[in-house]
């Protein structure tokens, strides 16, 4: 009885999961996203991934254990000088691909609270809104590559896409 | 966005070239003499007097001045380590034209990473950071009061831009890559936008020209 109800209770948390899930990741695809790793005492690194947003969205922010504020920033060499600088959003189009690369908007992770290596996940909270100003939130993770990596590998995303575990803002934490 | 910055950022070239009644001094790039642009990607770099007397530590506390590294070609990065993109980008393609020269003309060669953001860039920070490019790369600070002094002796472009905090700040600057020869002399400004391969065909070129080919 006890098992049975137990048994019962978790297949409604699942299917709950389910059903938030497929509704946040419906909203926005996200693809490879990497980080860049950094080395002991080094206070920020970017994130980067590739966004398509389903409907008309915002990317208002993000949030990571491993950094005290991940901003949005853009940076761009302009005449042989780098300039970066913080935005307070992204507009996403519809179905349209937008890149968070080196070299143009990405999310910095200021104030590391640990040193990423190679490999590591790195949980990460993509805060966006949609076109009637409602917040929602996609839990992703993020791998951790060399410091002298370059451009994203491609032709890796079909794999890479299905690791994301979406979740709801207001709805659930994780058990 | 990126266009829409780089209209903002063109404006304010254009009122600052207005407002100064000349045009902003660009000493950095003589006029290529006949048959450079031919011979070398990158560009002439113009005689840099200032930097005979600057010195800088180490990223392991030893005093430097460029002087040391006479006898071999030194390519100068200037940058900070919480610049996302630029300067690992550019320490990436210069260890892969590195790599290109092979062991024996890279022994020829000495890359120096001048830190922009020394109180940011560390000592520590700068021995775990650099060498992770390649691990005959050195790192170089001054302290944080030299700064200016440093990117006026070498031209380069440098300004920090307040961030949300104290701490966040950014640093722009530029991100040509400078190469002086065997004889310490300023040579060659090589822009970000060169492939390994392009900055190691110049390196290769003045390697010659030092053996006397």
């Amino acid at each position: 009885m006890r098992v049975a109800f137990r048994r019962v209770a978790l297949s409604f948390i699942l299917a709950f999961f389910a059903v938030s899930a497929r509704a946040d990741s419906t909203l926005l695809r996200v693809e490879e996203p990497w980080v860049r790793a950094s080395v002991a005492s080094q206070q920020a690194t970017g994130v980067f991934m590739r966004l398509t947003a389903r409907e008309a969205l915002t990317l208002v922010g993000a949030r990571s254990p491993v950094a005290e504020r991940p901003e949005l920033h853009v940076s761009e060499i302009v005449e042989g000088v780098m300039k970066m600088r913080p935005i307070q959003s992204l507009p996403m189009v519809a179905g349209e691909l937008v890149l968070l690369q080196p070299g143009s908007v990405h999310i910095m992770l200021m104030g590391l609270k640990q040193t990423l290596t190679v490999g590591q996940k790195v949980p990460l909270v993509l805060i966006f809104e949609d076109a009637r100003g409602k917040r929602h939130e996609l839990k992703i993770k993020a791998e951790v590559r060399a410091l002298a990596a370059d451009h994203p590998v491609q032709g890796t995303e079909q794999e890479s896409a299905q690791e994301y575990v979406p979740a709801h803002m207001n709805h659930h934490k994780h058990p | 966005m990126r266009s829409c910055l780089s209209k903002i950022f063109v404006f304010f070239l254009a009122l600052g070239a207005v407002s100064c009644g000349d045009p902003p001094p660009s000493p950095l790039i003589e006029a290529a003499p006949q048959g450079h642009g031919q011979r070398f990607y990158g560009r002439k770099l113009a005689p840099l007097p200032e930097i005979e007397t600057l010195s800088f530590l180490d990223m392991n506390g030893q005093k430097r001045s460029l002087s040391d590294w006479h006898g071999k070609l030194v390519l100068l990065f200037f940058g900070y380590t919480h610049c996302p993109d630029a300067c690992p980008t550019a320490l990436l393609r210069i260890a892969e034209a590195m790599n290109r020269l092979g062991e024996h003309d890279g022994k020829k060669v000495q890359v120096l990473f001048v830190t922009l953001d020394p109180e940011r860039d560390t000592e520590e920070v700068l021995r775990a950071y650099v060498p992770a490019f390649h691990p005959s790369f050195m790192g170089l600070h001054v302290p944080q009061a030299q700064v200016q002094e440093l990117a006026d002796a070498f031209r380069v472009f440098y300004q920090i831009v307040p961030g949300t905090d104290s701490m966040s700040y950014s640093v722009d600057h530029g991100v040509d890559t400078y190469v002086f020869d065997a004889g310490g002399n300023p040579r060659l400004s090589i822009p970000y936008q060169a492939t390994a391969e392009e900055m190691a065909s110049d390196l290769r070129e003045l390697l010659s020209e030092a053996a006397g080919g």
